[in-house]
């Protein structure tokens, strides 16, 4: 075949290809730019500009969408650019007629790219022209789209070449777009399960950590890509481009998926070559193929299957069903994969591999056969340690630096930032954890959560959640807030120096101050006040909890939670929201100074006594079972004379009080009220008691309750 | 020519094709015939390079014909059930054959849609299974290639068109240097337009012959006995292929040429007894026969 037929070819295969035109045209033009135009118009309210302009950010800005258009259009259209091969009588067409096969495979992948990159570069252009005539360029925007447009289309190139893959290992058109996209999706899936997995296994695995692991896979063009665009996102705040950002990621994950996209496409071309022109309509095309595709369904099939029946009937019933239900697929799908309706279990060894693999990767996490829930390093190994006492108690922490705003997730940013590394404190701390681990039993009262990362010596970071009880809670609390650091690291005011600034110079913030006191019938209180009181409050909580002493969190209750909400209402980081939420104790003298001149503690509990009709005291038991933490109603005292309403009332504190992150010690998790008052119409409130401060008449009631 | 060596054609665990060897030499109409599932279309895919043979190799005019553009030049395959472009009219078929074969008759082409009634600017889904039929012909005609292989192409075909395909082949082969190849199981068909037959029966090729030769070596002898003892001796004198009793006549499909077969039966006291040329259909259930292909025993059984 002479050069100018290869052209001849290629020019006739593009005006055939309708389907992929279209698909490309659909997927860069209608869905993206149409589509997000229409919501923004059907959902969003401002002008018309605004309107464009959001469209316009949104497409640029949205690069998990770009990502994943680029997966769908590639698949798709490696599956049309070789549907043909479906059909016999385009194979006998086609395969007859002087073209050298090689040629072919070619200019019909030369095509698919052609198509590509003519939708979406007009896309591409008609951004830059949204975006322009909006006035949304801006300083680097330019670059940042190259980089975006140069992704996209290697995205495209990799997840197109594996795609075929799967489109030359079927025989139709529907398998291969499984195929397609579980070959593309493949390493998100194994870390979906490995997370979910986990989080099924040990109780309160934490995820956030995990899902920045979720694009990590290295084999698969898009985890690459979104892992890419994830170090240009952080990068980008509120729809605006930093000044610098860095592409060193970018330009590494460019390089790794055109290695992707040259190793697939030769793989691609292996089988293509290889495989039979008769095969059209088959499920799978090679005999060789089948083992390790059946294999790999009944190892995921069977992970699944465990994970479902462990949470429905536990351990023991998960395995016997994993094995039955390996076996069924195991026969269902040797007719499927052979297309024939007949019993049989032959094949033995891959059902034997597959089952094997099902049982094992169920098993190592809920036997816990890798010693995962036991795990605490020894004080050799880590260089110090980062903790998340209460699950509950997730404040934003926000910083502002001098080029950008990060919003920072709490968990993430004490698990980075906030490093416990004072060696007393360290074996305090393990010591608690050891206790932990293997004191626990199944029956332990007044239990609670602490979520660890280790950080290794090596380097490496090691992420554990330990069920304690209040002893070893206490312990560990104690020995972490002895260390300044930990104590620094928690207090929001340490990091946000630069958000006084914008109270200070930036017009265009606004602040509303709260204190949400815990004493009944005070929460809520609100005030807004001047930016010399927020100053003085700022100033007084931040030396209050630098110098708190660690037995007043031992042994008295915070008064309320004070918060401090600023937005930011223009200039470059417009739309931002920022709060910090301390608590505060009758002992932070500074801080209570402040909230007595102000008046916040003006009403009284004896005003809400009044209103009490009843109060009901049930007594709760908490235990563990396999990993998780239940709250059992053991029995219930009711109480509505006055006089007896009123010697509890001494000793009850809200249950507003649990939202802070120490409550846990000191709090009595045995007892559980709740108040029920005429106010309004009748109402109910939760009340807590104090560790040993449980009234003797509610003891007493619950004793003769017993002895009956 | 085409040399077809020792060629075996495997899918997963069946043997369509059995070692098959057999030379198609040029300007013949060369027939492969055989019973349903024998391996006729396997043989004509791996011709004309869609399959690759599992074992043995196809040269066409001394190259090997698999992945080769030269060779695949020299042929153009009508399949059974042709493929035209979606939403496709006929001179849009002609444009893709006319960009891979080189020689591609764009005249002769419109020429013929002409003289077939055929409108090259009408969808080919409007076409009937005939006039689909006709088209795939005349795109193989008009592609002059040496080789033209057809897998039951007159399949399809009203008898007018039948002998008017017929006429084109005559003509093509008058005029230039043309083998067409035709597979079917339509013996009548191919009776009077083969030069050579090759039966093909559960994927090995039984014989391979020349049409003359092959109906001047066989012949039909019916005949009615008067001594009924004589019917063991018969069948031990004459080569017999296949042979039948109904009532006392006896009819035989024998080897050998008709002067020979008259002169041995002549030594036989007969009622009746006559030597009758023998038609491709009988040659093909005779020979298939043979090898265990029974009519009888497919429907009896």
């Amino acid at each position: 075949m002479s050069k100018s037929s290869f052209w001849i070819n290629e020019r006739w295969n593009f005006k055939t290809r309708h389907a992929s035109i279209i698909l490309n045209f659909m997927a860069w033009f209608v869905v993206l730019t149409v589509v997000t135009l229409v919501s923004q118009i059907l959902f969003r309210e401002g002008t018309v500009r605004n309107l464009w302009e959001r469209t316009a950010q949104i497409i640029y800005g949205q690069t998990a969408l770009t990502i994943g258009m680029n997966v769908i259009v590639g698949v798709g259209m490696a599956i049309e650019a070789f549907g043909w091969m479906n059909n016999m009588s385009q194979v006998d067409m086609y395969k007859s007629v002087p073209v050298k096969e090689s040629t072919r495979f070619a200019y019909i992948n030369l095509n698919s790219f052609i198509i590509y990159i003519g939708g979406f570069m007009i896309n591409f252009l008609l951004e830059i022209v949204l975006l322009a005539v909006n006035g949304a360029i801006h300083e680097n925007v330019h670059m940042y789209l190259i980089y975006m447009a140069l992704l996209s289309i290697t995205t495209f190139l990799g997840t197109y070449a594996l795609a075929l893959v799967a489109v030359f290992l079927t025989g139709n058109s529907v398998l291969a777009f499984m195929g397609g996209a579980f070959l593309n999706l493949v390493e998100m899936i194994l870390v979906l399960m490995w997370g979910l997995g986990k989080s099924v296994f040990y109780a309160g695995y934490d995820f956030n950590v995990s899902i920045d692991e979720y694009f990590l896979g290295i084999f698969t063009p898009i985890c690459m890509a979104i892992n890419s665009m994830g170090a240009l996102l952080d990068e980008r705040y509120a729809g605006y481009l930093k000044a610098t950002f860095t592409t060193k990621m970018i330009w590494i994950a460019m390089v790794v998926i055109l290695v992707q996209a040259v190793v697939y496409m030769i793989l691609a071309y292996g089988l293509y070559k290889k495989r039979y022109a008769n095969v059209a309509g088959r499920r799978i095309v090679f005999e060789m193929a089948k083992p390790p595709i059946e294999i790999a369904i009944l190892v995921v099939a069977g992970f699944a299957t465990g994970l479902m029946m462990e949470i429905l009937g536990g351990r023991k019933v998960a395995i016997i069903v994993v094995i039955v239900m390996v076996v069924i697929l195991h026969v269902i799908l040797k007719m499927i994969l052979d297309s024939k309706i007949k019993f049989s279990v032959r094949g033995g060894v891959s059902l034997a591999i597959g089952a094997g693999l099902a049982i094992l990767l169920f098993a190592y996490p809920a036997y816990d056969l890798g010693g995962y829930k036991t795990y605490v390093p020894d004080s050799s190994e880590i260089e110090g340690y980062s903790v998340i006492f209460n699950y509950y108690a997730d404040y934003n922490y926000y910083e502002l630096r001098e080029d950008s705003i990060d919003d920072v997730n709490s968990t993430a940013y004490i698990y980075d930032n906030v490093i416990v590394t004072d060696e007393a404190a360290v074996e305090e701390f393990l010591d608690a954890m050891e206790d932990a681990v293997h004191n626990s039993d199944d029956d332990i009262n007044e239990v609670g959560t602490v979520r660890v990362r280790y950080h290794m010596k090596n380097g490496r970071s090691k992420y554990r959640e330990y069920n304690v009880n209040q002893d070893q809670y206490i312990k560990a609390y104690v020995a972490t807030y002895s260390d300044i650091n930990y104590r620094k690291g928690v207090n929001p005011f340490e990091y946000n120096r630069n958000i006084v600034e914008y109270f200070v110079n930036d017009e265009g913030a606004s602040w509303n101050t709260s204190l949400s006191c815990f004493s009944f019938g005070n929460e809520g209180t609100d005030q807004n006040f001047d930016k010399d009181i927020y100053f003085r409050l700022y100033d007084a909580m931040e030396a209050d909890m630098n110098e708190r002493d660690v037995n007043v969190l031992v042994g008295e209750a915070p008064i309320g939670v004070l918060g401090v909400d600023l937005a930011i209402n223009d200039g470059p980081y417009r739309g931002n929201y920022v709060n910090i939420d301390v608590p505060v104790y009758q002992s932070d003298l500074r801080t209570m100074k402040i909230v007595d001149e102000l008046g916040w503690m003006q009403k009284t509990s004896s005003d809400f006594n009044d209103s009490i009709s009843k109060i009901e005291i049930t007594k709760t038991r908490r235990y563990m079972d396999d990993g998780d933490v239940y709250t059992d109603e053991d029995s219930m005292v009711e109480f509505d004379d006055p006089k007896d309403i009123e010697e509890i009332m001494k000793y009850a504190y809200s249950d507003e009080i649990n939202i802070t992150e120490n409550c846990m010690l000191f709090l009595d998790y045995g007892y559980y009220g709740s108040i029920v008052t005429t106010e309004n119409g009748g109402g109910y409130h939760g009340m807590y008691f104090a560790k040993d401060k449980v009234p003797q008449l509610v003891l007493d009631a619950f004793e003769d309750k017993a002895n009956k | 020519m085409i040399e077809i060596k020792g060629v075996s054609k495997k899918f997963d665990n069946y043997l369509a094709v059995n070692d098959i060897s057999i030379n198609i030499v040029e300007g013949i109409v060369f027939g492969l015939l055989g019973t349903n599932g024998a391996g006729k279309s396997t043989m004509l895919r791996m011709m004309s390079g869609v399959y690759k043979p599992t074992k043995g190799s196809i040269i066409i005019d001394g190259q090997d014909v698999y992945d080769n553009p030269e060779a695949k030049k020299l042929l153009f395959f009508v399949p059974d059930e042709p493929y035209y472009i979606q939403g496709g009219t006929p001179r849009d078929m002609a444009n893709y054959y006319k960009t891979v074969y080189e020689n591609f008759d764009m005249d002769y082409f419109y020429q013929m849609l002409d003289k077939f009634g055929l409108d090259s600017k009408r969808p080919m889904k409007t076409f009937s299974k005939g006039m689909k039929r006709q088209l795939s012909i005349l795109l193989g005609l008009a592609a002059k290639t040496k080789y033209l292989l057809c897998d039951e192409t007159f399949d399809g075909l009203d008898p007018v068109m039948r002998q008017a395909v017929k006429t084109l082949f005559a003509a093509e082969l008058s005029e230039r240097d043309f083998t067409p190849i035709i597979a079917s199981h339509n013996l009548r068909e191919l009776e009077d337009i083969c030069d050579n037959v090759g039966l093909l029966h559960k994927g090995s090729i039984v014989m391979s012959q020349e049409m003359d030769m092959l109906k001047c070596n066989l012949h039909k002898l019916q005949v009615v006995l008067k001594n009924e003892a004589d019917e063991e001796r018969l069948y031990k004198t004459f080569d017999v292929v296949a042979g039948e009793k109904r009532g006392s006549l006896i009819t035989l499909t024998i080897n050998g040429n008709r002067t020979c077969i008259e002169r041995l039966i002549a030594d036989y006291d007969t009622v009746y007894a006559e030597v009758l040329p023998i038609s491709l259909e009988e040659i093909f259930i005779s020979e298939a026969k043979g090898v265990g292909y029974d009519v009888k025993k497919l429907i009896l059984d």
